[in-house]
């Protein structure tokens, strides 16, 4: 399987864009997708956000997964393979999660899994605010990421949306950048750069 | 509305080392409701008083100096669901086709509220206090 690991800040439209790539990846119906939830608090909402679309949803207890819960989400992946052999599994963690710890250990300790990405997405609207306050996680999130997208551009001045990816890059040069507005809709063949089909 | 439930706030506690003092705070709850008239109430009056509870939360934390992480909710009723999200000023909206007309006599309530700079006792506080009055009318 291929393990999507999708990264970024609390409120910055993984959720949103995680729908966007998985209606994707099922669109002709031969793929098998899951999706892994771990979110912040007991009400779990992520998941039904997603829910009930063509695709399986899992979630993890909550708490971390990049400190308490690295042992049960390689479970989970292991679990996940026995029970689905999925084609790809896409991990949505916290927005207070480091991912490259995340994709450490699915690399380490997942034997079924063929590759692992991390697609890391900015609100380009708060980028300033977070990366003020919360540096150290801003930039964690992003140091390792293969794919970065700064969403939701139409919220703020073309101006300030080259501010960002200028800043951006400068923590990490080598990753794949996009500029867009998940909530506006994505190019047709949005992902077709991002994931090897 | 009537409540039917007991609160178990979650505690997230993390392990990172946060830069000092940058540890969310997180108030997260599921329970039922009911609508304390007869006829219940129409989806697109439940949407309108938690839009207003979501503005007074932002506002709050505002006003107070802290970030807002995510505030999040799902609401679902016969079949129907609304799902309200705000990082702090705007708030999304997303309803099923036949919310806002339905009447509503119970509902399923999910909420998350993570805010940055507080201590997860004042945010349980400061949601209760405001829940209490704009939802249940105490």
């Amino acid at each position: 399987m291929k393990v999507i690991i999708f990264s970024g800040f609390l409120g910055c439209g993984k959720t949103t864009l995680i729908l966007s790539l998985a209606e994707r990846l099922i669109a002709g119906g031969s793929r098998k997708v899951i999706i892994l939830e771990n979110e912040i608090g007991e009400a779990g909402i992520d998941d039904k956000v997603l829910a009930g679309r063509g695709y399986t949803v899992k979630t993890l207890l909550s708490g971390c997964i990049c400190c308490s819960l690295r042992t049960e989400l390689v479970q989970a992946i292991r679990n996940l393979d026995e029970e689905f052999s999925p084609d790809y599994v896409i991990f949505e963690p916290t927005g207070v999660a480091y991912p490259d710890r995340i994709a450490e250990s699915v690399r380490e300790y997942g034997k079924c899994v063929e590759s692992v990405d991390i697609f890391t997405v900015v609100d380009a609207r708060r980028w300033e605010k977070i990366h003020k306050g919360l540096k150290a996680l801003a930039e964690g999130q992003l140091r390792h990421a293969d794919f970065i997208m700064i969403n939701k551009c139409d919220t703020v001045d073309k101006a300030e949306v080259e501010k960002v990816d200028l800043e951006i890059a400068q923590i990490n040069g080598t990753a794949k950048r996009a500029k867009i507005s998940a909530l506006n809709g994505l190019p047709r063949d949005f992902w077709e750069g991002a994931v090897k089909l | 509305m009537t409540e039917e439930h007991s609160h178990e706030g979650c505690h997230h506690k993390h392990e990172h080392e946060f830069e000092s003092g940058t540890e969310p705070a997180v108030y997260s709850f599921q329970s039922t409701y009911s609508a304390n008239s007869p006829y219940g109430e129409t989806g697109k009056s439940l949407k309108e008083k938690y839009l207003r509870l979501f503005t007074e939360l932002n506002d709050f934390a505002e006003h107070n100096n802290l970030l807002v992480g995510h505030i999040k909710t799902i609401l679902e009723a016969g079949g129907e669901r609304l799902w309200l999200t705000t990082t702090g000023d705007e708030i999304n909206q997303f309803t099923t086709v036949e919310w806002d007309a339905m009447r509503i006599e119970d509902y399923k309530l999910y909420i998350t509220v993570i805010v940055f700079g507080i201590e997860e006792k004042e945010l349980r506080d400061a949601v209760m206090l405001r829940f209490n009055h704009i939802i249940l009318g105490e």
